[in-house]
């Protein structure tokens, strides 16, 4: 780099009828709710309807700003839940959220997935392929929807810690052209959210040097979406057991806080706590 | 809070946490009491941000937790190195439930038959 990228300028990110402004110091908070029985970080699966829509209530009441709904867990084990399945689980929660007005993300990689769920009233299609299915953009503009595109290299349910040379410009690389990719399907640029995949497919070291680089990946004027919860690479550094990684998902939530976009936790109301007290300081 | 088996596996440049009862908490920069309440936790850490770069003491009965964030800060920052890791530790991984099978990388995934 010849000369270090401005500071980011806050963002303004229409999805769907809602509009997120973005300041920098102030990420939204995005809450996660699944409705699959597979994810790795849920110490207890939500059944049913009810109880899905009561945690997705609690976390807006804590402080989320928008709900990421998972509908087939991007674990290495276990099989995908037929997408049939995952239709029918997800729309009637993002239906019943959208009645409340509470901005709805759907995590998924399926197009079929995203298209129900789109017209359903979710407002943003976070794409955790990094828009490996094109459909999905095309699904997103026709419904004026945000996509977040992540970077990854690696597909749905398949693990791999890749050697990466660059991995900062291996993600500048895919933001760029993922980015151009959604334009040409109808996606304005201005609902395009890039998230640098935080250990997808990643070494904790090139998940250290992708968190150093967020001035480089801000100059692109869009939002970033961080998923901040409870990663390995924070383990690498205490010793902590995935499922009691709080301080470290602060730690992360800290270092990203300086850039325009959405946090996306399990512990909502630790890290609204922690957001709300900084910005008094 | 957790107790102290998670511990940082590093003390880092800067800030540093100790036990109330500790003697160096009589120099404190900060004193506070966490309680287990995460939310309490939550604004010791905002509290300590701003300071983690100094060599402020932070008292608390949190200091663990403190600790590391610290820590994480300290890498982030590059004022700490990284440590060596193990891809396989498995204290640090999320771990299938028991009698759930692994599914096979496909032939063709980038990586496939790596460390993972």
């Amino acid at each position: 780099m010849s000369a270090a990228p401005a500071a980011p300028a806050a963002v303004r990110l229409p999805a769907g009828r809602h509009v997120f402004d973005l300041a920098p110091g102030r990420p939204a908070v995005m809450g996660i709710v699944n409705t699959n029985p597979g994810s790795f970080s849920d110490t207890e699966h939500l059944a049913d309807l009810d109880a899905q829509l009561a945690r997705a209530l609690a976390l807006v009441e804590a402080g989320a700003d928008i709900i990421d709904v998972g509908t087939d867990s991007g674990v290495t084990y276990g099989d995908s839940v037929p997408l049939d399945q995952q239709v029918r689980a997800a729309v009637p929660l993002v239906e019943a959220l959208v009645a409340r007005d509470v901005p709805v993300s759907i995590d998924t990689p399926f197009a079929e997935v995203a298209a129900a769920t789109l017209a359903a009233g979710a407002c943003m299609i976070n794409d955790v392929s990094g828009l490996a299915d094109v459909r999905i953009a095309a699904h997103c503009a026709a419904h004026a929807a945000a996509l977040v595109i992540l970077h990854t290299r690696v597909a749905h349910k398949q693990e791999a810690f890749l050697d990466f040379e660059d991995v900062v410009a291996d993600i500048e690389d895919l933001f760029e052209e993922r980015t151009a990719l959604a334009v040409a399907h109808g996606v304005t640029r201005d609902r395009v959210v890039l998230d640098p995949g935080l250990g997808y497919s990643k070494h904790p070291r090139d998940d250290v040097a992708l968190l150093r680089a967020y001035p480089v990946f801000a100059a692109r004027g869009l939002a970033i979406l961080t998923g901040a919860s409870r990663k390995f690479f924070t383990g690498v550094i205490t010793g902590a057991a995935p499922a009691d990684r709080l301080p470290e998902t602060l730690a992360t939530v800290a270092a990203v806080r300086p850039f325009p976009g959405f946090v996306r936790v399990h512990d909502v109301g630790a890290v609204r706590t922690y957001l709300d007290a900084v910005a008094r300081t | 809070m957790t107790d102290a088996v998670h511990r940082s596996r590093l003390v880092p440049p800067g800030a540093r946490a100790v036990p109330l009862d500790d003697p160096a908490a009589a120099g404190a920069a900060l004193t506070a009491r966490v309680d287990g309440d995460p939310l309490a936790l939550a604004r010791l850490v905002a509290a300590v941000e701003p300071l983690r770069a100094s060599d402020a003491v932070v008292a608390t009965d949190a200091d663990a937790e403190v600790e590391r964030f610290l820590a994480v800060l300290a890498v982030l920052d590059g004022r700490a190195a990284l440590p060596a890791y193990d891809l396989d530790d498995p204290r640090l991984k999320w771990r299938a439930p028991a009698g759930v099978r692994a599914v096979p990388n496909r032939p063709d995934a980038p990586g496939a038959g790596g460390p993972a």
